[in-house]
C-alpha cells in the first residue's frame, strides 16, 4: 500500500488541462472531415466506399442539381472517403470538439453541384464539374489530336446512349481506323 | 412499428424552459447515469477513461451515480436494440424531471454503421428525447468532456450546418505534368501509394517530384540520379529516402529510357549513415 | 501434407465421404449425418482438439440442403506434460454433414462433448436447425418478443431491414431460468441495466446462505444483426469495418480475422511489412485491455488507489495506439491484400520512447500490487475453474492458461509474422482468480518484447497489393488469431458480386461463458462481481441488485454502493435482515 502512496509522489499530477488549454493530438489524428466544395467534382467515390453510408449522393426533385451531403452523426471517422478521392476534396481533419446542442442538423455539411444533361436523350447523368476534369486530364495525357476532339462529345452522353452508340457503330459494317 | 408515446407528465416536466432552469441550478455539480442500449462497449471505455485521472471531470463536478433516481443527466450510448429497450424506458421513466439526455457516439446519435439491421431500433432520439449529441466513434474523452461542459453552459458549440449552393470561380484541378504526360504522374503516385499508404504516400510523392524538378532537366537521366540520391542522403527518414529510390528505378524508368547505370542502387550502406 | 493423417484415422472409424482441401492448415470432411456425433467426439477426445466455432449455412441455393460444419482445433489435450501435438502436425479439421430442408433435425452433439451447446442453440434461433437430445432448448440470441416463427439467417426469410412490432413496454416477456431444487434457496438477479460483460446481461445467482449454489444466465442484449447485415450491404473492403465493432476492446482482433479469412479463401499472400505492422497493432490492444482487466480486477476488490494508476499507465498505451493509427480505439488500417496505412521512421522512434514507459511503470504497479498482503489474499482461491471443466468446455484465453492449459493461438497456429517472433507462453497452475492475473501480468511483457522484435525485424516490402484475383464463388476458409480474451475464430463463404455469402464471427469470450457457472459454485456472493471481472467480460459492476427469499416472500433493493462495499469490505451483509 506505502508503495503506491510513493507512486503518487514520484508522478505527481498528471492531469490534462484540457478544456482550458488546447489539447495537442498525435498527427494524422482521425478526426472531422474538412470538405472543400471548389474541389469537388461530384464523382460519388466516397458516397460509394463510405461504409455507415453517412455521405449520400442524390440528385435533387427536379434533377437541376446533384446534392452532396455529409452527416457527422453517422461518421466513424475511418478514412476511406479520404483515401478514394481523386482531387483531395475531403480529407481528415484533426477536429474533435463536436458535440452539438439540441439541434441534429448542425452536424450536416451539404454541396450543390449543376447537372450535366445528356446531348443526346437530355437525362440528368452527372456534374458539369466531373466532364469538365475527364476533359482536362485526358488533354494532357499525350493521346493525339482526333481522339481528343471526340472526347469532348462522348463525354457528354449518358451511359446508355453510350452503349447504343457503340453498337450501332460496331455493327454498322462500316471501315474505321482507330489510332 | 408502434412507437413509445413520451407520458403527457413527463412532456410537461421537460419543456425547454425547465431545462435551462435545471442547468443553471446544478451547474458545479451533476449526477450522470450511464445507460447501455447495445453498444459494441467502446464509448462505455472511452466513458471510464474520461473519469480516469488524466482526464479528471470531477473539477467540473461530475458524479457517476448507480442509480437513476438520483440522476440529473443520462448518458446513453449504443443504437438502441430490441432487448434494451425495455430497460432504456424503464430508466428513462425512473430519473426525475426535469431530466437531460446525451447521445454519445455515432451509434447513439443516428444508429451509426448499424442504422438498418434488423435488431437495432437505430438511435436514441427515435424513442425517446435527446438534447446533446457528441459525434465519434468512439469520441475521444477529450470530445466527452467538451460535450458535457457544452451541455452546461461553460463552453460554446463549435459546429454549424454548412450548405453550398452556389457554384463560384472554380481553380483548374488538374496540374500540367512535369514529364509532359499526366499518366507519369498517374503511376507514380498509384506506386507511392502502394508503397506508404495514402497517408504518407502523398508527400512521398510530392518530395519525389521536388527533387526531380531539382535536377534541371527531367529527361536527362544523369541528371535525375544525381539530384534524386542527393535527396535521399539529406533525408531523415530512412523509409522516405528508399522508397524515393524504389519509385525512381520503377516508375521513371518506364516513360524515360534508362540504361543499366541510370538506376539507383538501394543498397543500405549508401543511405543508412545518416540514421 | 498436414491433417492427412487424422483424416485416415477419422475415415477408419465413420465413413467419410469427401475431402476437400482449403488452406494448407484447413481440411474439410464430409460424413453422413447419423455419424456426426461420434466423429467430432473422436476428433475431440480420442486424437486430441478442442471446439473452435461450429457454423450453420443455409445451402438451399447450393445443393438443396442446410449445412453444419464443426470447425475442431487439433492441438493435443493438454491435460498433463507431454499430451499435446507435434507443432508442425497441428492443424484445424472441419467436420461437415448436409440436412434436408424437409427434417431441419440433425443428432446432438453436445451430449457427447458439452463444449457444443451454445452454438447448437444458436442453430436453432437463427435458422431454425433442431438438435436432438439437446439438453438445453432454450432460446439463445433472440429476443423473447421476437415471433416464434421467424429465422433471420435463412435467405429468404425477410429482408436485413425488416422489424417486427414491439410489445408495450410494460408488458416485457418473462424468460424461464433454470432453477435448483430445494427450499431455502435466494435468488439474487443482477439485471441488464449494469455491464458484466462485452454485452449487458442477466444473471440469476442461486444462493443458501451466502453461498452460491448455481446460476444461470440471459446474454445477448447486444445482438444487433451483424452477419446479415454483413451479407446485404457490406463488400470486402468495407467488412473490416463493421467487423472491428463487433467488440468495444478486442475490435481490432476480429477485423483481422475477418479479412485473413477472406484473403485465406483466394490463398492471398501477404506483403512481409504488412503482416509486421498487423502483429504491433494486435499487440498494442493486448496491452490496453490486459491493463483494464488488471486494473478492474483491483477495484472491485476496493484497491481504488491502484486503479487509478493502472488506468494512467493505459493512458500511454491509448497515445501509442493513435500515434501508430490514428485512432485510439478503432484502429481502422485493415484492408484486403495488406494496410492502408503504414509507418515511418519517425514514429518507430516516438513509440519505442513510449514503450520504455510503459515497461518501466507496470512493473512498478505489479511490484506494488502483489506486495500488498491482503489485496492478493482476495484473489487467492476465488473463482475455480477445474482443469476437466475446461476441457470439456473448451476453455480458451487467459481463462485457460490459468488452470494450466496451454492453449495459445500464436504457438499453436502461429499466423502472419508469428513464424519469425520468438516468444513463450504465460501458464500458471493455480486455476484462481490470482493465476489469471498474474498470466495477464505475464502477457504484457511479453506483448512489450513482442513490438520491439518486430520494430527490429521490420521488413521493407510495400504495404499492400492489388488483389488481383478472381473471388472464387462458394470457396471458404477459417481464420483465427489470439484477441486479448482468448482465440478469434472467423469463417467466411465468398458470394458473387463482391458480396459474402456467410460470415460467421465467434468472439472469445463465446467459449468461456458456458464454463462461468461452475466457477461460480462455492464461492460467495461478495465474489461474483471479481469471478466476472476475471472472466475478462467487459466491465464487471453490478448495479441494481434485487434479493428475494422464495420462502418469505420480502425482497429488498440492494444499490451498486451497497454490493460493492460489501465486496471491498466482507462486513455487514446486506442479506442479514432477510433471513429471519
Amino acid at each position: 500500500m506505502l508503495k503506491l502512496l510513493d507512486m503518487s509522489k514520484k508522478y505527481g499530477q498528471t492531469t490534462h488541462k484540457y478544456p482550458f488549454e488546447p489539447y495537442i493530438l498525435a498527427d494524422n489524428f482521425r478526426g472531422k472531415p474538412s470538405y472543400n466544395f471548389d474541389w469537388c467534382i461530384g464523382c460519388a467515390a466516397c458516397g460509394i466506399a463510405c461504409p455507415s453510408n453517412a455521405i449520400t449522393i442524390q440528385f435533387n426533385d427536379n434533377q437541376s442539381k446533384l446534392i452532396w451531403e455529409f452527416d457527422c452523426g453517422r461518421c466513424i471517422f475511418c478514412g476511406r472517403c479520404d483515401e478514394v478521392c481523386p482531387t483531395d476534396a475531403i480529407k481528415l481533419s484533426n477536429e474533435f470538439e463536436l458535440a452539438v446542442n439540441f439541434d441534429k442538423s448542425a452536424l450536416i455539411q451539404r454541396g450543390e453541384l449543376e447537372t450535366q444533361y445528356c446531348t443526346k436523350c437530355n437525362k440528368a447523368f452527372s456534374t458539369k464539374r466531373l466532364v469538365n476534369y475527364s476533359y482536362e486530364c485526358l488533354s494532357r495525357a499525350n493521346i493525339g489530336e482526333k481522339r481528343l476532339h471526340e472526347a469532348k462529345s462522348y463525354l457528354s452522353i449518358c451511359q446508355t446512349c453510350k452503349e447504343n452508340a457503340t453498337v450501332s457503330n460496331l455493327t454498322s459494317s462500316e471501315e474505321m481506323v482507330i489510332e | 412499428m408502434k412507437k413509445y408515446e413520451v407520458p403527457q407528465e413527463i412532456k410537461d416536466g421537460n419543456t425547454l424552459e425547465e431545462k435551462l432552469e435545471l442547468l443553471k441550478q446544478i451547474g458545479r455539480s451533476f449526477s450522470v447515469f450511464r445507460v447501455d442500449c447495445g453498444s459494441c462497449n467502446g464509448c462505455e471505455i472511452e466513458i471510464f477513461a474520461a473519469i480516469s485521472p488524466m482526464w479528471d471531470p470531477e473539477r467540473f463536478g461530475f458524479k457517476l451515480v448507480a442509480n437513476p433516481r438520483h440522476a440529473d443527466i443520462l448518458l446513453c450510448t449504443g443504437p438502441v436494440t430490441r432487448q434494451m429497450y425495455y430497460p432504456l424506458l424503464r430508466a428513462y421513466e425512473a430519473t426525475p424531471d426535469p431530466k437531460i439526455v446525451v447521445a454519445l457516439g455515432a451509434c447513439g446519435a443516428t444508429g451509426g454503421i448499424f442504422y438498418d439491421a434488423y435488431n437495432v431500433l437505430s438511435g436514441i432520439d427515435k424513442i425517446i428525447p435527446v438534447d446533446a449529441y457528441i459525434p465519434g466513434c468512439p469520441p475521444h474523452p477529450a470530445s466527452i468532456i467538451y460535450g458535457l461542459t457544452t451541455a452546461l453552459g461553460v463552453m460554446d458549440q463549435k459546429l454549424q450546418k454548412v450548405s453550398f449552393e452556389e457554384e463560384g470561380e472554380l481553380p483548374s484541378l488538374v496540374k500540367d505534368s512535369v514529364l509532359g504526360n499526366i499518366l507519369f504522374e498517374r503511376d507514380l503516385l498509384v506506386k507511392a501509394k502502394k508503397l506508404m499508404s495514402y497517408v504518407f504516400g502523398r508527400k512521398l510523392f510530392d518530395k519525389y517530384i521536388e527533387a526531380l524538378l531539382k535536377s534541371g532537366d527531367i529527361k536527362n537521366t544523369q541528371a535525375t540520379k544525381k539530384s534524386i540520391t542527393e535527396a535521399m542522403t539529406i533525408e531523415e527518414d530512412p523509409r522516405y529516402a528508399e522508397c524515393m529510390g524504389i519509385l525512381h528505378n520503377e516508375v521513371y524508368a518506364q516513360y524515360v529510357t534508362c540504361d543499366e547505370e541510370d538506376l539507383i542502387s538501394l543498397h543500405r550502406v549508401e543511405w543508412s549513415k545518416k540514421q | 501434407m498436414k491433417c492427412d493423417k487424422f483424416v485416415e484415422a477419422l475415415s477408419q472409424r465413420v465413413k467419410v465421404l469427401e475431402v476437400t482441401r482449403q488452406y494448407q492448415d484447413q481440411v474439410t470432411a464430409l460424413v453422413e449425418l447419423k455419424d456426426l456425433p461420434e466423429a467430432v467426439r473422436f476428433l475431440y477426445y480420442d486424437i486430441g482438439g478442442y471446439l473452435s466455432t461450429m457454423i450453420a449455412n443455409d445451402e438451399r441455393q447450393m445443393n438443396k440442403h442446410y449445412a453444419l460444419y464443426y470447425a475442431l482445433s487439433i492441438e493435443g489435450g493438454k491435460m498433463f506434460e507431454g499430451d499435446e501435438i507435434e507443432q508442425d502436425e497441428k492443424c484445424f479439421i472441419t467436420v461437415k454433414v448436409l440436412i434436408s430442408p424437409d427434417t431441419l433435425t440433425f443428432p446432438s452433439v453436445s451430449t457427447l462433448v458439452p463444449a457444443a451447446v451454445w452454438y447448437e442453440r444458436e442453430a436453432y434461433d437463427m435458422f431454425g436447425l433442431k438438435a436432438e437430445g439437446l439438453p438445453d432448448k432454450r432460446r439463445l440470441v433472440l429476443s423473447d418478443d421476437w415471433p416464434e416463427d421467424l429465422f433471420p439467417l435463412r435467405k429468404d426469410a425477410m429482408d436485413y431491414r425488416h422489424h417486427p412490432d414491439m410489445v408495450n413496454h410494460n408488458k416485457e416477456p418473462e424468460y424461464k431460468f433454470h432453477k435448483p431444487e430445494g427450499s431455502g434457496i435466494i435468488e439474487v438477479p443482477l439485471g441488464p441495466l449494469h455491464i458484466t460483460s462485452d454485452e449487458p446481461g442477466h444473471f440469476r445467482l442461486f444462493c443458501d446462505g451466502d453461498k452460491i449454489i448455481d446460476a444461470d444466465y440471459r446474454l445477448f442484449y447486444q445482438h444487433r444483426g451483424m452477419e446479415k447485415l454483413a451479407e446485404n450491404r457490406m463488400n470486402y473492403d468495407q467488412m473490416g469495418y463493421l467487423a472491428e465493432r463487433v467488440c468495444g476492446i478486442c475490435g481490432y482482433a476480429h477485423s483481422i480475422a475477418c479479412i485473413e479469412s477472406a484473403e485465406k479463401a483466394v490463398n492471398l499472400e501477404v506483403p512481409a511489412r504488412a503482416q509486421a505492422i498487423r502483429i504491433i497493432c494486435l499487440e498494442i490492444e493486448r496491452l490496453h485491455s490486459h491493463l483494464l482487466n488488471i486494473g478492474l480486477a483491483c477495484e472491485v476488490t476496493g484497491n481504488y488507489t491502484a486503479f487509478m494508476h493502472i488506468f494512467k499507465i493505459r493512458e500511454y498505451s491509448m497515445k501509442l495506439a493513435e500515434l501508430v493509427t490514428g485512432g485510439r480505439k478503432t484502429y481502422g488500417n485493415v484492408v484486403m491484400g495488406g494496410l492502408r496505412r503504414d509507418m515511418t521512421g519517425n514514429e518507430i522512434k516516438k513509440s519505442l520512447e513510449i514503450l520504455e514507459t510503459i515497461e518501466t511503470q507496470i512493473i512498478e504497479v505489479w511490484d506494488a500490487v502483489m506486495s500488498d498482503k491482503r489485496q492478493v489474499k482476495r484473489w487467492t482461491g476465488i473463482g475455480i475453474l477445474d482443469k476437466q471443466v475446461a476441457r470439456d468446455f473448451s476453455a480458451v484465453g487467459p481463462n485457460a492458461r490459468g488452470s494450466g492449459i496451454k492453449r495459445d493461438t500464436r504457438y499453436d497456429h502461429p499466423y502472419d509474422f508469428f513464424k519469425k517472433l520468438e516468444f513463450e507462453v504465460a501458464v500458471a497452475h493455480g486455476c484462481d482468480v490470482l493465476s489469471r492475473e498474474t498470466v495477464r501480468y505475464m502477457e504484457l511483457k511479453s506483448s512489450i518484447s513482442l513490438i520491439r522484435q518486430c520494430f527490429q525485424l521490420m521488413p521493407q516490402t510495400e504495404i499492400f497489393i492489388e488483389p488481383e484475383l478472381t473471388v472464387k464463388p462458394e470457396s471458404y476458409a477459417l481464420a483465427y488469431d489470439e484477441a486479448p480474451r482468448g482465440e478469434n475464430v472467423h469463417w467466411i463463404m465468398q458470394g458473387s458480386a463482391q458480396k459474402i455469402y456467410r460470415w460467421r464471427c465467434r468472439a472469445a469470450t463465446y467459449n468461456n461463458w458456458p464454463s462461468l457457472r461452475f466457477q461460480f459454485k462455492g464461492n460467495n456472493i461478495a465474489d461474483a462481481a471479481l469471478i466476472v471481472c476475471s472472466l475478462d467480460p467487459c466491465f464487471s459492476c453490478t448495479d441494481r441488485v434485487t434479493v428475494v427469499d422464495i420462502n418469505s416472500k420480502k425482497s429488498k433493493i440492494l444499490t451498486n454502493k451497497d454490493l460493492k462495499n460489501f465486496s471491498r469490505t466482507e462486513k455487514n451483509s446486506p442479506l442479514k435482515d432477510l433471513r429471519c
